[in-house]
This record gives C-alpha cells, sequence and structure tokens, in this order.
C-alpha cells in the first residue's frame, strides 16, 4: 500500500471510531427514550388514579 | 502511419518487433514508450492529488458532523434524565438525528469505495492511466509501430 492511503486509511480508523462512539450514543439516548416513556405513562397512571379517587370522593379534590 | 493504442498494447507490439530492430531504433522507440509512461504516471498521480483532496474534505465534514451527532445524542439524553423534555418531542429529536447518522454512515462508505480508488491508482498509477486509455481509446498515445 502507498504511503498516502496508508495515512488517509489511518485517519479513517480515527473517523470510524468517533462514527462508533456516536452509534454508542445512539442507544444510550435509545435507552432513555424507553426510561422516559416509562416515566410518563407511571406519571400518567398516576394521575389517572387521582382522577378516579376525586370522582369517586369530591371531597378529596384539591388535595 | 501511425497506431493508437494502450501502453500495454504498444510495448507487446514492441516487443515482438524487437528480434528485427537494429538496436538505435529499437532503443528510439524505447525511448517513446518511456515517455508515453511518463505522461501516464504524471496523469495518475494528478489523479492521486485529486482523490486525496475529495477524501480529506469528506473526511473532515463527516467527522465533524459524527463528533456533532454524538455530543447532540449525549445532550438529549441528558435532557431526558432530568426531564426537560416529552418523550414525544424526544422521539422526534431522536428520530432528526438517527437520520443524520444513517447519512454520515452512507458517506462513509462513500469515502471507503474513494479510498479504495486512491489505493489503485497510487500503487500503480501507469497502469491506471492505462485502463483509462483501454476504457477510452481516443485518449491514448499514438505510436510510430
Amino acid at each position: 500500500m502507498g504511503a498516502r492511503t496508508d495515512h488517509v486509511r489511518q485517519q479513517l480508523a480515527t473517523l470510524r471510531g468517533t462514527v462508533t462512539e456516536a452509534q454508542q450514543a445512539r442507544l444510550k439516548a435509545e435507552d432513555a427514550l424507553a426510561a422516559l416513556e416509562e416515566r410518563e405513562a407511571r406519571r400518567a397512571a398516576r394521575s389517572g388514579s387521582k382522577s378516579d379517587l376525586a370522582v369517586k370522593y369530591p371531597a378529596l379534590r384539591g388535595r | 502511419m501511425s497506431v493508437q493504442s494502450s501502453i500495454a498494447q504498444a510495448r507487446a507490439r514492441l516487443a515482438d518487433l524487437a528480434p528485427g530492430l537494429n538496436p538505435a531504433v529499437y532503443g528510439a522507440l524505447q525511448a517513446e514508450l518511456e515517455a508515453s509512461e511518463a505522461v501516464a504516471r504524471q496523469r495518475g498521480e494528478s489523479h492521486v492529488t485529486d482523490l486525496l483532496g475529495r477524501v480529506n474534505e469528506t473526511r473532515q465534514t463527516l467527522h465533524a458532523e459524527a463528533a456533532e451527532v454524538r455530543d447532540a445524542f449525549d445532550a438529549l439524553a441528558a435532557q431526558a434524565e432530568v426531564g426537560l423534555i416529552s418523550a414525544s418531542d424526544y422521539a422526534a429529536e431522536l428520530r432528526k438525528l438517527e437520520g443524520r447518522l444513517a447519512q454520515a454512515l452512507n458517506r462513509t462508505d462513500t469515502l471507503d469505495n474513494l479510498t479504495g480508488q486512491l489505493a489503485e491508482v497510487e500503487d500503480d498509477p501507469v497502469a491506471f492511466t492505462d485502463r483509462l486509455y483501454d476504457r477510452y481509446p481516443s485518449l491514448a498515445p499514438e505510436w510510430s509501430w
């Protein structure tokens, strides 16, 4: 392999390293989305059950 | 009468003729062959310079893009952890970043192809140019034999 091609291949290895980091960051971001959706679902469920209680027991409203 | 052909074909014809040629004529034809090889080498080198420019420009752009996308994924995940963003906004932002990452990956493949071409030309610039002559005969040199 020629010296210039060799040099370019070394630089491409650095680029691949950064691309791999971006792919790993993407996986973390996907996990964070799953966690966020779960939190939102839990919050919605909690607020749903609070509304149910408020319907059954109007005196609890605002508490 | 002159003949237009690739360097390899001219070399083969000269080898066939060589036994019947006197040394002075053979030397002159050999010099013609070497002059054409020098031109081909120069063309190949010029292509190497062109490819290096394209590879470097693409590589630098891609590197900056990959680093930016990586940091943006990290920043997005951090927003989710502190609850600064809704899941739907987060998902939309995530898809945008994934699109950018996919494009960067495609361009990395293009870069690999360009680097493959670079290796080929740099290894043998004369043979590279000669293959061009085979493909586009009107570009091939003219020979006196």
